[in-house]
């Protein structure tokens, strides 16, 4: 399964982003979104999975390094 | 390099067969870019649709202020873009510029891409199908991030 995910980052200081994941992404784990690293807080699916692919909705928050 | 396992990790071809994604990757070639590099401008004439392998792509849009842009949003590894205008054949609707160095991407001019979808309808119309879900995706993330609270 590929995991097509939209990323948005809480307290809006990134545009948000999306990106093929092989893995699906769980709650806890660390994403790089350009050269910052986020942790993301909340996992959901947004669209029931088509085929290969499953779409999910991360939101995320800033590392603090 | 054949870029059909690429290509079947791509939304837009979701469905289609080893064949059929070998006709795609015949209208395909590579490019690289690095960390500003504009790949197009918002309102220029299109032609083309992108297909990222690796790295990363910022969309942004102009706002009233002269020379500024607003991030719309950052697309990476397996995402397509310029589909818009292959969809409705408009000036780009947005720009798009290389955050990452390195990064490759697949480009497909949008003619061939078309003639391809209307030859073939086995390709076309799923491939039809998944662009305007691609699109529904997307607008969803645009609601989403309106939604987060600032």
């Amino acid at each position: 399964m590929i995991y097509k995910v939209s990323f948005v980052v809480q307290g809006g200081g990134h545009p948000g982003a999306i990106q093929n994941m092989e893995k699906r992404p769980e709650k806890g784990d660390r994403v790089k979104l350009g050269d910052k690293f986020y942790e993301i807080v909340e996992v959901l699916e947004i669209i029931p999975s088509r085929g290969e692919f499953g779409y999910l909705h991360a939101t995320c928050r800033p590392v603090e390094e | 390099m054949s870029i059909v396992p690429l290509l079947k990790k791509v939304e837009i071809l979701n469905s289609l067969s080893e064949g059929q994604l070998e006709k795609v990757a015949e209208l395909c070639r590579e490019q690289t870019s690095n960390a500003g590099d504009i790949i197009f401008k918002e309102n220029d004439k299109s032609s083309e649709l992108y297909l990222i392998q690796d790295g990363l792509v910022g969309i942004t849009l102009s706002v009233p202020e002269p020379g500024t842009e607003q991030s719309i949003v950052t697309l990476g590894k397996g995402q397509i873009f310029g589909e818009v205008a292959l969809v409705d054949e408009g000036p780009r609707t947005a720009s798009a510029r290389c955050i990452a160095d390195g990064t490759r991407l697949w480009v497909a001019k949008r003619a061939d891409f078309i003639s391809l979808c209307e030859k073939d309808t086995s390709i076309g119309f799923p491939v039809m199908k998944n662009i305007a879900a691609d699109l529904s995706f997307k607008l969803r993330l645009v609601n989403l991030t309106r939604k987060e609270p600032s």
